[in-house]
C-alpha cells in the first residue's frame, strides 16, 4: 500500500519563472518525510509536483523525473488523474465539501471516480476511512450531518479520511496543522504516526518541532533571495538534521538564527 | 436601547451610542428596500384596478365566450409552457457557456465571449419578439416541415407549420433571451467556487470535466437556483407577442 518515490533533477516553473531548481531526493515507503524551510522556498510547490497538482495552474510546468516504483509520473503515457488517485493530498486549510454530509465527504473520491457501490460497501468504506483517520468515534452518530459543522481539527481529520478513502499509496500533507489548535495538532500528529505503517507520507511544515516529532527524514529547502529559485539544501534523517546538520544554512534555520 | 425598568434611568447608560452616519445609512438602505416593495404593490394594485371590469364581465363579453378564467388559462398555459421550453433549452446551454468561460476558454477568448453574451441582454425584448415573428419563425418553416414529417408523433413537432409561429419557436426565442441571464449568473457561481474545494476534488482524482462541474456543483447547486428562478421569471414575464402561438395545443388548431 505504499510506494517509494525517486525524484531526479526536478525543475519547477511558473511560466518562465523557475520556482524550484534541481531537486533530487528519494522518499522512502512507510516513512514520514518532512519538508521544512522558509516561506516561498518552494517546498509546497515541490510537494504539489509529486501528484501533478502543480500543473493545474495555467503556465505551470515541470522538467525532470519523478519516478514512483519504476514509473515516471511525468511520462507521456501517464494520466495525471491516475497519479492523483494514487498520491492523495491533504491541504493547509481543512476543505470538506460544504454541502455534503460527513459520510458523503468520505465517499466523495469514490463517487468522483464514478464508482458504483452497494450501500453496505459504502457504509464499510465510510467506517474504515473514518476509523483510519481517528474520527469514527466522534462522528459515528451524525454521519448525515454537514461536514462543515465539525471543528477545524475534526474537519482536517475528515479530509484525511476522504483522502485515504480512495486508497492512495502516498499521502501528501501541505501544512496540515497550521490552521489548528495544539490539541487538534496533536491528534493529527498521532494519526500521522499510525498512517505511516500503511502509507508513504510527505509533510510540509513550518513547525520545526512538528517535523522533529513526526518525521523520519527531513529535507531543508532554502531560497537565495526574492526572485531566485528555491533549492533543496540538504536531506537526511531527522535526528541529524536537527542536531548535526552538514550545511551552515540548515543549522542557522533549525536553530532559529535564520535571516 | 429602551429600558424595562419603570424608573427610567438615563438612556445613555444602557444604550449603545448610535453614530449619526450609521443611522443615516440604515435609513437609506431600509428606504431603498421598502421602495421596491411599494412599487411592486403599486403595480399589482394598478393592474388589479384596471383589470377589474374584465374580472367581473359576463362570460359572453370575453373573447371566446367562455369567460375570463377559461380565456386566460390558455394564455397562462402557453406562457408557462414556452417558458419551460426556453428553460429546458437555455439552462443547459447557459450553464455550459458559463463553464466554458470560467474553466476551459483561454483567457483571451473568455473575456470577449462574456461581453458578447452580456450584449444579448441589452437587446430589448420587443426586438426579440419581432425578430422571432418576422425572421426566425419563417426561417424555421422548412425545419418544422421536416420535423412534422419525421417526428410528427411528438406533439411539439406536429403541424401545422405554415407560419413557423409555433410553441417551439417561442421557446427558442425565449431561450436566446434568457441565455445572458443564466450565463452571467452561473458564471459568477462557478467563478466563486472556492479554489480550496476545487483542489480537494482534483487531489481525489477528479477528471477535468468532473472537476469543473462536480466540485462546483456541490457548492453551486443551491446557489444556481436563483439564476434559474430569475431566468424562469424573465420569459414568463414576457408573454409571447402573438396570443395565437401561446395557445398550445390550441395554437396547433389552424385558426
Amino acid at each position: 500500500m505504499s510506494k517509494r518515490i525517486d525524484v531526479s533533477d526536478l525543475n519547477i516553473y511558473y511560466g518562465d519563472f523557475l520556482a524550484v531548481e534541481g531537486v533530487s531526493m528519494a522518499i522512502e515507503p512507510r516513512s514520514v518525510t518532512a519538508f521544512i524551510g522558509p516561506s516561498g522556498c518552494g517546498k509546497s510547490t515541490f510537494l504539489r509536483s509529486l501528484n501533478r497538482m502543480h500543473e493545474v495552474i495555467p503556465g505551470a510546468r515541470v522538467e525532470g523525473k519523478v519516478v514512483m516504483d519504476g514509473q515516471d509520473l511525468y511520462g507521456s503515457d501517464i494520466d495525471p488523474v491516475d497519479v492523483r488517485r494514487t498520491v492523495g493530498m491533504v491541504f493547509q486549510r481543512p476543505n470538506p465539501f460544504p454541502t455534503m454530509s460527513i459520510a458523503e465527504n468520505v465517499l466523495a473520491g469514490a463517487r468522483l471516480n464514478s464508482k458504483r457501490m452497494r450501500r453496505s460497501e459504502a457504509d464499510d468504506l465510510v467506517e474504515s476511512s473514518l476509523q483510519g483517520a481517528n474520527l469514527w468515534n466522534e462522528v459515528k452518530d451524525r454521519l448525515d450531518r454537514p461536514g462543515a459543522g465539525l471543528s477545524g481539527g475534526q474537519q482536517q481529520r475528515l479530509c484525511i479520511a476522504r483522502a485515504i478513502a480512495v486508497k492512495p499509496q502516498v499521502l501528501l500533507m501541505d501544512e496540515p496543522c497550521s490552521a489548528l489548535d495544539p490539541i487538534s495538532t496533536l491528534a493529527i500528529e498521532d494519526l500521522i504516526q499510525q498512517l505511516k505503517s500503511d502509507y508513504t507520507i510527505v509533510i510540509v511544515t513550518h513547525n520545526m518541532q512538528q517535523a522533529s516529532r513526526v518525521s523520519d527524514m527531513t529535507a531543508f529547502f532554502n531560497i537565495a533571495g526574492t526572485g531566485k529559485p528555491g533549492k533543496l539544501i540538504e536531506m537526511s534523517d531527522t535526528a541529524s538534521i536537527f542536531s548535526n546538520p552538514s550545511q551552515k544554512a540548515t543549522e542557522d534555520y533549525v536553530s532559529g538564527r535564520f535571516g | 436601547m429602551s429600558t424595562t425598568t419603570p424608573t427610567r434611568p438615563p438612556a445613555a447608560t444602557n444604550a449603545v451610542r448610535q453614530r449619526p452616519g450609521d443611522r443615516v445609512f440604515k435609513g437609506v438602505a431600509t428606504a431603498s428596500g421598502l421602495t421596491i416593495l411599494v412599487i411592486l404593490a403599486g403595480v399589482a394594485a394598478f393592474l388589479l384596478y384596471q383589470a377589474f371590469p374584465a374580472l367581473v364581465a359576463p362570460a359572453s363579453d370575453i373573447a371566446g365566450g367562455e369567460g375570463f378564467w377559461k380565456y386566460t388559462a390558455e394564455l397562462v398555459f402557453g406562457t408557462a409552457l414556452s417558458a419551460a421550453l426556453a428553460l429546458l433549452i437555455g439552462a443547459p446551454l447557459g450553464v455550459g457557456i458559463a463553464l466554458f468561460i470560467t474553466h476551459y476558454a483561454p483567457r483571451k477568448l473568455a473575456a470577449p465571449l462574456g461581453y458578447v453574451i452580456d450584449l444579448l441582454a441589452a437587446i430589448p425584448s420587443i426586438v426579440y419578439g419581432l425578430w422571432g415573428v418576422f425572421v426566425f419563425a419563417p426561417a424555421l418553416v422548412p425545419v418544422y416541415a421536416w420535423l412534422a414529417d419525421n417526428l410528427g408523433w411528438f406533439p411539439l413537432f406536429a403541424g401545422p407549420v405554415s407560419s413557423g409561429r409555433t410553441m417551439l419557436t417561442a421557446g427558442l426565442v425565449l431561450a436566446v433571451m434568457i441565455l445572458p441571464v443564466i450565463t452571467a449568473l452561473s458564471r459568477e457561481v462557478f467563478r466563486q467556487t472556492p479554489t480550496l474545494q476545487q483542489e480537494a476534488a482534483l487531489a481525489l482524482g477528479a477528471t477535468r470535466w468532473r472537476w469543473s462541474s462536480t466540485p462546483s456543483s456541490p457548492t453551486a447547486s443551491p446557489a444556481s437556483w436563483p439564476p434559474r428562478c430569475s431566468a424562469w421569471a424573465a420569459p414568463s414575464a414576457r408573454p409571447w407577442p402573438s396570443p395565437r402561438c401561446s395557445r398550445w395545443p390550441a395554437g396547433s388548431r389552424s385558426t
